[in-house]
């Protein structure tokens, strides 16, 4: 017995949706983007450094592709629905039929799955921020930088980052923020917060609820307000004020005169976790039922010092990264969120790591091989998809090196290049998520 | 000894009950290859032809050559011993985070010559494999980055329908949208 080929459908049957019209712009690269002195980089060299090591894998792949057989329509889709956003946005122009394809909503869902999560940091140089985007190797503990294009426009300080949009401030208006999506250059202006927060030292980011299909920014400044939510695209165009999370005072654990909310940590856009300076607990939010509730710190055994541990996502989970000793990192991730059960993922150990230090080869080695003070790691991410985890090294200057971890391998990486202290970093998957009018923001089917 | 061997032919039995069944695929070129039910049917087509009850003596895949079908058993083979002992994968629209543990076999499994990798991708389209597509049209996909509108066009045998003026419109520079 014979079974027909797959695929015989009309690849539009794939994604089943409206063509809709949307411009795109061709960049042209600057290869020698400068930064200035106070910026993350040592200096100017090592961003070429890793900007051309990228450029030089490009030209492998050139080199070595012949033409497709004469594929099914279905085998067709599904190669390209598995090409990165950034180079899908370019392909608009290919031909008519991909234009269609790329801009169905169900296909730009379908693409956003394979999106790789790049850490977008704001780096504060002046006169105006600049943005990098950090992606890890897809093998080698390695990273490649590239400046974030704002088609020449000043850029506001970046704060979250949901399927592609990200949240940012307006970079000309004080206290406003807005969303985007730098793919494909869409953009939608929020009101101001009922609480008149400047967005200076306040905790916000941007979340979305799958079952409804609705994009929130979660905003707290300071619990006696509660929490202000704004759902995008909403009728009445207004934030929401609930109840925060502390019915009475005495409750914070938290010095109200030095304790400034932070932005949470998001799993899957979907549960936002604020640190609230608690030995015990986070407080945390599911953005679909809006309400706050404590989650449990995990039992150490002994208590946790409050300023020791990290809040970090790791491949879907939320994680605490805890520094237990100069020689010891415990890694701890929440299992079950609803039955708030934690489980511990790994433990770093100076004695079993193996370290290495990236040279650069016109940088002296002005540093010992040796393995830096585990207390002084701080955690500030997790990258290909909870397998690493990036560190900065607190120092007394304002400056740290970069310190990659490999889970499985056990090892640790120095990199020559240093974070400011206060840079903000902000893991992020890049989408194809386009809008016209914010009427298109809700309802939504996908994502 | 007459006892031993009467619960030798029971334990045999009751292990073809137990699922070390074998089929027996024969490629285009005539060979045959046989493997346990459970490994073939890891793909969906041949899975629809056991259920039918049409798989008497030998599955014919007329479209896969021997090479490829072998390929094609060592990759359903691998993915079924690791089924056992993962976690299910979370797939969302918003999630990543699929765990696969054979990530480092897959990315070895694929390097192979392009015209291998493509005819292990109509394989996989055939036999309706899932894993294996989505592994083999990534690879492709993979191939892409860095390359031209044009090159798109030559490597994907597509002719370009717009016209200049109309190209020129959908690549020109982008407003950034205010509301």
């Amino acid at each position: 017995m014979r079974y027909e080929l797959k695929g015989k459908k009309n690849i539009l049957q794939y994604c089943n949706e409206e063509e809709e019209e949307v411009e795109e712009e061709e960049e042209e690269e600057n290869p020698f983007a400068i930064l200035y002195e106070n910026a993350i980089f040592d200096s100017e060299e090592i961003f070429t450094h890793y900007k051309m090591k990228e450029k030089n894998l490009l030209e492998y792949h050139k080199q070595k592709q012949n033409p497709l057989p004469n594929f099914p329509e279905l085998v067709i889709y599904n190669i390209i629905m598995k090409i990165p956003a950034e180079y899908l946005q370019k392909y608009r122009c290919v031909c008519k039929l991909w234009h269609e394809i790329i801009s169905s909503k169900k296909f730009i869902a379908q693409n956003f799955i394979h999106s790789i999560t790049e850490l977008l940091i704001v780096v504060k140089t002046y006169p105006h921020l600049k943005a990098i985007s950090l992606r890890m190797d897809e093998k080698e503990l390695d990273f490649k930088l590239e400046k974030l294009d704002f088609a020449g426009m000043r850029m506001g300080c970046i704060r979250s980052s949901c399927n592609g949009l990200v949240l940012i401030h307006d970079p000309k208006i004080e206290g406003k923020l807005n969303v985007i999506n730098f793919l494909t250059r869409c953009m939608v202006k929020l009101p101001r917060c009922p609480s008149g927060c400047p967005h200076k030292k306040c905790g916000v980011a941007l979340g979305f609820s799958p079952s409804t299909k609705e994009y929130k920014v979660v905003h707290m400044y300071a619990d006696g307000f509660g929490y202000e939510i704004f759902t995008l695209g909403c009728s009445d165009n207004k934030w929401k004020c609930i109840p925060g999370p502390f019915k009475v005072p005495f409750e914070r654990p938290f010095n109200l005169d030095k304790f400034r909310w932070s932005d949470p940590v998001t799993i899957h856009g979907q549960v936002l976790h604020w640190y609230v300076s608690s030995k015990e607990y986070v407080i945390s939010m599911d953005v679909n039922d809006e309400t706050p509730k404590k989650t449990y710190l995990p039992t150490l055994g002994e208590e946790i010092d409050r300023k020791r541990y990290s809040l970090l996502e790791m491949g879907g989970y939320l994680s605490v990264v805890y520094n237990v000793s100069n020689i010891q990192i415990d890694v701890w991730i929440l299992k079950d969120f609803a039955a708030q059960v934690w489980f511990k993922k790994h433990s770093i150990l100076a004695k079993s790591v193996n370290f290495t230090t990236l040279k650069i080869p016109s940088l002296p080695n002005k540093c010992k091989h040796s393995l830096p003070d585990f207390r002084k790691l701080v955690a500030l991410s997790s990258l290909r998809n909870g397998e690493v985890i990036m560190f900065k090294h607190k120092t007394n200057t304002n400056f740290g090196f970069i310190y990659l971890y490999d889970i499985k391998h056990m090892e640790l990486k120095r990199f020559a290049l240093k974070i400011r202290g206060q840079s903000k970093v902000v893991p992020h998957r890049s989408s194809l998520i386009c809008w016209k009018t914010k009427s298109e923001l809700l309802p939504r089917e996908y994502i | 000894m007459a006892s031993s061997s009467t619960s030798v032919v029971v334990s045999n039995k009751e292990k073809e009950n137990k699922n070390t069944k074998k089929v027996t695929l024969k490629s285009s070129d005539g060979e045959s290859f046989e493997v346990d039910e459970s490994v073939a049917m890891e793909s969906q087509t041949i899975k629809h032809i056991i259920e039918d009850g049409c798989a008497n003596n030998e599955i014919p895949l007329p479209n896969v050559t021997s090479g490829i079908l072998s390929r094609v058993i060592e990759y359903c083979k691998k993915h079924k011993e690791a089924a056992g002992e993962s976690e299910p994968s979370v797939t969302s629209y918003t999630s990543n985070s699929t765990t696969n543990p054979l990530t480092e076999w897959d990315t070895e499994f694929v390097k192979v010559d392009q015209n291998t990798l493509f005819d292990l991708i109509l394989a996989a389209n055939y036999l309706d494999i899932k894993g294996l597509l989505d592994l083999t049209c990534k690879t492709v996909a993979d191939m892409m980055k860095g390359k031209t509108p044009q090159e798109i066009r030559e490597t994907f045998h597509i002719k370009n329908d717009y016209t200049p003026e109309e190209e020129a419109e959908v690549r020109k520079e982008n407003q950034w949208a205010f509301e």
